[in-house]
């Protein structure tokens, strides 16, 4: 990957606001492994169109009441064009402040979140930095309404004396009422009624009841009663409850997409479970997740009483201290979090918190699939029980490219590692699952890397140990290809450049066997040819602009590898590889292309398989690909990155929905936000190992990695994919991974 | 001095931008070893974290790497390398 592209990226941007690099300083820029001094700002040039509106916007609004901007711009900028939203929220930012927070917010905007939220067990919670609706869900009856910041002093128990056994939606609709909160004028319901599903003994002394205005009949049950909709007065609720007709009266509930699609189409609800299983959420399992940006505050990820599920957050990048894991990062403990949790604002108090993305950050989500309890959000991940053990990755050599540079998606090969071995640290003699998300497209790709050696290490340790890692997304980029070199005669393989954004071109081959590489420019100039073991550097003095290698047996796994590296900047689209055999014999290989969000490069004639990541590839590894949870046929994710491994084995081994996947978004206290990649689906699986490991350990077995991964292959659902039951699809995997998994009989 | 990638070839491989930058012997790498089944550790380094009996990571002077190479209890080294966010 041209790395200077790769850096210019920031967490959320896109490329709109990118200025071009020339390819001498792209050349060197290009480092790894590399520790310099940290830069003061971060490069202007990193910065998004909707970054740039954000703080135009919070510039013109200094003073003013800012927690509230991310949810506004980006439900306004849903809704508008950008530019059309800058104009608007320009005026609004002109205006006096109270005009802002009610009046520009939409209707529809399902991001926000009360700054407040009392839990059902009326625990209070201190105010999270959030933005506050205008109108939203939150404004039925039937739901909390969003309160005046507080102190918790100043709150009390209302004198409210409702029935316990009605529905509790339906006894927080009577609550709502007798304190004076009026509902919202709907298409079908007038702010105080609440509209209710029914189950009655007879539909005609339902509809003959006076306080009933009666919906549709949806038909009888199997002993005879009927199910019927229909809205009631607030303030007549237990009156009709009382009707002797009446069997169940529930109140309806807001429906929006939420993981119910993850939870229901990988049968993890509580009610889908296998007999006799009870895994009870996970409990005293533990979920590592490898990711960027933890909201610790969010609601999810909080118990009944508001204390922390984390058991601990290790901040890679954070100022070291005496305890420091392998003696750098910052890492807090339970009880740190827990004491930050009160303050006004609790990343503040605690010295970390998540970038603030406008589309929410990717590890909170994450979280949320695999663990989250649902308490903020309503809607609990796979394993809602599991104790929490969360590291923002870091990688070691970026700190010169400045703050903005630190929220950065990147991580590096060794401190991943370190993450994980500090996740399994920490769980001690607690069954322990570990969530990866993080890839790139080189890589020898046939488990021998020293990163995916380290992984299986790790997990062979100890029983009830598992590592998931995401498939990849770049199924539909056109990074890999793959052929034979003929025995005699050239062999060429096109590389196409995408807006001079350069690239990196890696090709593995049998160790035994040797090629000859040159590199054909777009205008015909050939750099090269580069002989078995020698390089090539193009360029000028001090700045390389073409990198040629010819290397001969890796150490690891004795193949020979080809790289080319292509600054950003060269002139031209497509590039010519050219091959030779040297040896009369013909020369099988793949090729990959590096990643480059911002301009990647694809080879002309791809080949679609081969295209997971490069830690996917490992042995004890579980790798998972992406499907639509949200649709009957379960239809594969474009994206979805495919196996099998060089070395032939059948990866990803499962596969879960991460296709428009609602989950946690930082910084909104109960906000949830939609996502879509295999970073989505790994959780869920991440989620399901939990649940098996809690049900193992509820018997007392122990699971060692090769069963744990026979049961998930075994007990995955097929069509789709459309292969055999225990046969393998590219993509799929084995098939999507389900809640039967659980069932704790040895395979 | 620069370092000579080309000659280690203990050193797994590098993506070519990472070879394309020059690395002078004082540069600090953050890298992965692995040692011979049933092999210490070198005593010149110092682990950071053990990943297994065989893999450990560490923070070393560039110019250790030629050491490492002719060192008999060391099979392979990995020098650190970013890895992005699958996104």
């Amino acid at each position: 990957m041209a790395k200077k592209s790769s850096r210019g990226s920031s967490a959320g941007a896109s490329s709109k606001g990118r200025t071009r690099t020339p390819a001498s300083t792209a050349a060197k820029k290009a480092a790894s492994g590399t520790k310099k001094p940290a830069a003061k700002s971060p490069p202007a040039a990193t910065i998004s169109a909707s970054d740039r509106l954000h703080r135009s916007i919070k510039t013109a609004l200094a003073g003013r009441p800012l927690d509230v901007l991310p949810g506004l711009t980006e439900a306004w900028m849903g809704l508008l064009s950008v530019p059309a939203a800058q104009r608007w929220l320009q005026h609004l930012a002109s205006l006096a402040p109270a005009a802002l927070p009610t009046a520009a917010a939409p209707p529809t905007a399902a991001v926000v979140a009360p700054a407040v939220v009392v839990a059902p067990a009326a625990v209070v919670l201190p105010a999270v930095p959030a933005a506050t609706p205008a109108a939203s869900s939150d404004m039925l009856g039937t739901r909390l309404s969003p309160v005046d910041n507080s102190s918790a002093q100043s709150l009390r128990t209302l004198p409210i004396k409702i029935d316990t056994a009605m529905d509790p939606r339906l006894q927080l609709a009577l609550a709502n009422h007798q304190t004076g909160k009026s509902g919202l004028n709907l298409a079908s319901t007038t702010g105080d009624e609440v509209a209710v599903i029914a189950r009655v003994k007879s539909v005609e002394e339902w509809e003959a009841l006076p306080d009933i205005f009666a919906g549709c009949n949806l038909g009888k049950t199997g002993d005879g009663s009927s199910i019927v909709t229909g809205r009631v007065p607030i303030q007549r609720i237990e009156a009709v409850r009382a009707e002797p007709t009446i069997v169940s009266l529930k109140a309806s509930q807001p429906v929006g997409p939420t993981l119910s699609a993850t939870i229901q189409s990988m049968l993890v609800s509580d009610q889908a479970l296998p007999a006799n299983a009870a895994p009870d959420g996970g409990r005293d399992v533990v979920i590592g997740i490898v990711d960027f940006g933890c909201d610790f505050a969010h609601r999810n990820f909080r118990d009944q009483n508001g204390n922390s599920r984390l058991l601990a957050l290790w901040h890679q990048n954070g100022a070291a201290r005496p305890d420091s894991p392998f003696g750098y990062g910052r890492k807090y403990t339970a009880a740190e979090i827990d004491a930050a949790l009160p303050a006004p604002n609790p990343y503040t108090a605690l010295g970390y918190g998540p970038a603030e993305a406008l589309d929410g950050t990717h590890g909170t989500h994450v979280m949320d699939i695999a663990a989250g309890n649902g308490l903020g959000s309503t809607q609990a991940g796979v394993a809602p029980k599991a104790g929490i053990v969360f590291v923002e990755a870091a990688t070691s050599d970026l700190a010169s490219e400045g703050p903005a540079t630190v929220n950065q998606a990147f991580g590096d090969s060794v401190q991943l590692l370190e993450a994980v071995r500090f996740i399994f640290d920490t769980a001690g003699d607690k069954p322990c699952v570990c969530n990866l998300s993080l890839g790139t497209n080189g890589g020898p790709h046939d488990g021998t890397s020293l990163v995916e050696q380290g992984l299986d290490a790790i997990v062979r340790e100890k029983p009830n140990r598992a590592v998931v890692i995401a498939a990849s997304n770049s199924q539909l980029h056109g990074i890999h290809t793959s052929g034979q070199v003929p025995a005699a005669g050239n062999h060429e393989i096109i590389w196409q450049q995408r807006s001079q954004g350069g690239g990196e071109f890696e090709m593995w081959y049998g160790g035994a066997r040797r090629l000859e590489v040159t590199l054909v420019a777009t205008d015909g100039t050939v750099f090269g040819p580069v002989q078995p073991g020698d390089n090539l550097s193009i360029g000028q003095t001090g700045a390389i602009a073409i990198f040629m290698s010819s290397r001969l047996s890796d150490p690891n796994n004795h193949d020979n590898v080809i790289g080319i590296w292509l600054a950003e900047g060269m002139p031209g689209d497509n590039f010519v590889v050219r091959l030779r055999s040297l040896d009369g014999q013909p020369v099988d290989y793949h090729a990959w292309i590096e990643r480059n969000d911002f301009a990647q490069a694809s080879f002309a004639a791809p080949v679609s398989t081969h295209t997971l990541g490069s830690i996917s590839t490992g042995h004890e590894t579980v790798v998972v690909g992406s499907y639509d949870g949200h649709k009957p046929a379960f239809p594969l994710s474009n994206f979805s990155s495919a196996g099998p491994t060089r070395d032939g084995r059948n990866k990803p081994e499962l596969s879960a929905p991460g296709q428009n996947v609602m989950a946690a978004k930082s910084r909104t206290g109960t906000g949830i936000v939609r996502k879509s990649g295999t970073s989505m689906a790994a959780p869920a699986i991440t989620g399901l190992i939990a649940l098996i490991f809690a049900e193992a350990r509820r018997n007392g077995r122990d699971l060692p990695i090769s069963e744990l991964r026979a049961r998930l292959q075994s007990n995955a659902t097929i069509n789709p994919p459309a292969v055999p039951a225990g046969t393998w699809d590219g993509r799929y995997g084995f098939g999507r991974a389900n809640g039967g998994s659980i069932q704790d009989t040895p395979v | 001095m620069a370092i000579d990638f080309k000659s280690l070839k203990k050193l797994e491989s590098l993506p070519a931008s990472v070879q394309a930058e020059p690395h002078g012997d004082e540069d600090r790498l953050v890298v992965l070893i692995k040692v011979r089944q049933g092999a210490d550790h070198p005593s010149y380094i110092v682990p950071r974290a053990k990943m297994g009996p065989d893999i450990f990571s560490a923070e070393i002077r560039a110019g250790d790497l030629s050491r490492i190479e002719s060192d008999p209890a060391v099979e392979t080294v990995s020098v650190s390398r970013q890895i992005p966010l699958i996104k």
